[in-house]
């Protein structure tokens, strides 16, 4: 079966600046990706390419296997949400959602039912009659689904889709979002720069930087063994310990300077030399108070300089015997031991670690 | 909403003074924007058929008698309204397209254009009106109505375009592109999404295309000839020949079919929202 999406080779210059540099990428019926970078990294730009708002300058885009040059954005089938929603102020809800089946010669009829049907799957039955600037952002941002998916396009892309809203909302309409998509089988790309946005809605991850795709997997993958410096450091906060790789008495371990081992699933070998060990702050649990005694293997001592509360988990920043500082995340329990100053006993998984090149 | 508010530290003999000026000085404009129109409205009524004092001993309608008797305002009032009507009806359409293009960024020089097109007109209407009938004779276009029509266009032209752009720069460009990613194609797009956004920046062109057309003396000046005299071109003209208040008389009708508009727009669109929208939000909003 032919992809959804095939996007070949794909360079889009902007006068000077090189939008995009070679980015190819597939995607298959019924999936969601999310492509997840910095600002002007080139997102909206491939969402505009695959729209047909901009044609590329080398390479191709093709929709079901058919390709796309030449062809205006009415005469492909694609659904495409704004960042800003971009609703038509002088419609209802109701026209604002129907306005695609309009150009698309479906009766009367059809229409009305399918408005309906929209309507409800957003959630916004009632609501039909009102304008616009009459509903709230997050009502907005229902409506602009709506209309992306009314004519139930071959792809519907998703651009930034919640990050107008405020962090409680942008949660809900998250989870709500997903579920849609899941229920209805679109085939969707989601742009954000939200690395929780990327992993919650994506199936399969793009990480780009500075128009190109550095990384991609399923969430997982990407967050916890990530290739470069950038998407580890993009996907959320991480541990850069220094040290070497050694076979140690039960097997392969990462040494810190300051004499900690740390068992690693195996010596690093497609990267040679590897003296960098990047951790997830929940790969290192505190054990508790520092008694001096213990210094097995998988275990550091150092001080705790600092706690910063998340809410669910409270980060705390622990400066090793060696100099070296770490961030370690515990759930947000137990608080009454958390004293700045003391000295604390942490316990590392290095299973789940990535390995880098000085 | 008197200065004495924000003045009250200095006293109040002062906030009086200040809040009495204000209102002197808001009583000498009244007098000064109404005088004339009430000595528009006193002359109009003069039963004499000469200029004497006022008040006038005795009213009449004599003039108003004369604006539908005489045989130069009807025909000269058809000329003006058709020079006006086909400058409204160009602007309208072409005006639009002209500021739909400039305002698209797409044609080349577009950012100069909307530059000229927003900044004020300042080319005197007299040198306007000369050099025109230089160059439409060079062109071979020697009719007055043809002359008219073009010199009028000229002049209300850039009002018009600026009113269509001022309420094109505050719009969205990508509304257009929600439009046609949602299967309109450009016309499609145009009608339905484009056009009723900007209705009101083409109505305020066409009300200042009217306005300017049908009351310009010193361009049309030039561009009329025997047969093709606009209205009031051929009053300027008739009252130097001959003691003759009938342009009074078509003055106070002026004001009243003036009103009237006023207050049908009012009702109908909101004037300051004609006004307010259409020609002054302009580069604040173009971001
Ligand atoms: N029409 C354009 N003209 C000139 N440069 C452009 C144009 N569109 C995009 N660019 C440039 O191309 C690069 C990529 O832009 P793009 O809008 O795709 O970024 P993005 O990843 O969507 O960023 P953001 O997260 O801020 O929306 C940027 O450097 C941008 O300045
Ligand atoms: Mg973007």
């Amino acid at each position: 079966m032919t992809d959804t999406l095939e996007f070949d080779a794909v360079t889009k210059q902007f006068g000077a600046v090189t939008a995009l540099d070679g980015v190819g990428f597939s995607v298959k019926q019924g999936e969601t990706i999310a492509l997840l970078g910095p600002s002007g990294c080139g997102k909206t730009t491939i969402l505009r390419l695959i729209a047909g708002f901009e044609q590329p300058d080398a390479g191709r885009v093709l929709l079901g296997g058919r390709d796309m040059a030449g062809l205006r954005p009415y005469q492909r089938n694609v659904g495409l949400l704004f960042q800003h929603y971009a609703l038509f102020p002088h419609m209802t809800v109701a026209e604002n959602i129907a306005y695609g089946l309009r150009y698309r010669g479906t009766p009367k009829a059809e229409v009305a039912a399918r408005v309906t049907e929209m309507l409800r799957l957003v959630r916004l039955e009632g609501m039909a009659d009102r304008r616009p600037d009459q509903l709230s952002g997050g009502q907005q941002q229902r409506v602009a689904l709506a209309r992306a998916m009314a004519t139930r396009p071959e792809l519907l892309l998703l651009d930034e889709p919640l990050s107008a809203l405020d962090a409680r909302l942008r949660q809900d309409l998250r989870t709500e979002l997903r579920d849609l998509l899941a229920e209805t089988g679109t085939t969707a790309i989601v742009v954000t720069h939200d690395q929780e946005e990327a992993m919650s809605l994506g199936q399969r991850i793009f990480v780009m930087r500075a128009g190109r795709i550095l990384q991609q997997g399923i969430p997982d993958e990407v967050y916890w063994q990530p290739q470069d410096r950038f998407t580890a450091e993009f996907m959320g906060r991480v541990n850069w310990l220094d040290g070497s790789f050694v076979t140690g008495a039960a097997g392969p371990v990462f040494r810190t300077p300051g004499g900690w081992e740390i068992a690693v699933p195996a010596l690093p070998s497609g990267q040679a030399g590897a003296t960098e060990l990047c951790l997830r702050p929940e790969s290192i649990e505190m054990v508790g108070a520092d008694h001096g005694i213990r210094t097995d293997t998988g275990t550091m001592r150092g001080v705790l300089e600092q706690t910063t509360l998340l809410g669910p988990t409270r980060i705390l920043s622990v400066r090793l015997s060696d100099g070296q500082s770490v961030e370690v995340a515990m759930p947000n329990r137990s608080q009454a031991m958390l004293q700045v100053g003391s000295f604390v006993m942490l316990a590392v998984n290095g299973h789940n670690g990535a390995f880098f090149g000085a | 909403m008197s200065i004495g508010s924000n003045t009250v530290m200095r006293g109040a003999w002062q906030d009086r003074l200040a809040g009495g000026l204000i209102w002197a000085l808001l009583g000498v404009t009244l007098v000064f924007l109404l005088l004339p129109l009430v000595v528009a409205v006193v002359m109009s009524l003069d039963s004499r058929p000469f200029l004497g004092q006022l008040p006038p001993p005795s009213l009449s309608l004599q003039w108003y008698a004369k604006v539908f008797t005489s045989d130069y305002i009807g025909p000269s009032f058809a000329t003006s309204l058709v020079v006006a009507l086909v400058a409204v009806a160009l602007n309208a359409t072409a005006g639009t397209a002209a500021a739909v293009a400039i305002t698209s960024g797409r044609l080349p020089g577009s950012r100069l254009l909307a530059q000229l097109f927003l900044s004020p007109l300042v080319v005197p209407a007299v040198v306007i009106g000369f050099g025109l009938l230089l160059v439409l004779a060079r062109l071979g276009i020697t009719s007055g109505i043809g002359r008219l029509m073009l010199g009028h266009i000229v002049i209300t032209l850039p009002y018009a375009i600026r009113a269509c752009m001022a309420s094109l720069v505050g719009q969205d460009r990508r509304l257009t592109e929600a439009a046609a990613i949602l299967g309109a194609n450009e016309w499609q797009a145009f009608r339905s999404v484009t056009l009723p956004l900007i209705r009101t920046g083409i109505i305020t062109g066409a009300i200042f295309t009217l306005a300017i057309s049908l009351d310009d003396v010193a361009v049309s000046m030039f561009l009329v000839d025997r047969q093709n005299i606009t209205l009031p071109v051929a009053l300027v003209t008739h009252m130097r020949a001959a003691f003759d208040l009938t342009i009074a008389a078509i003055a106070v009708m002026a004001m009243v079919f003036t009103a009237f508009v006023v207050l049908i727009l009012d009702v109908t669109l909101g004037i300051d929202r004609v006004i307010g929208q259409g020609l002054y939000r302009s580069e604040k909003e173009n971001s």
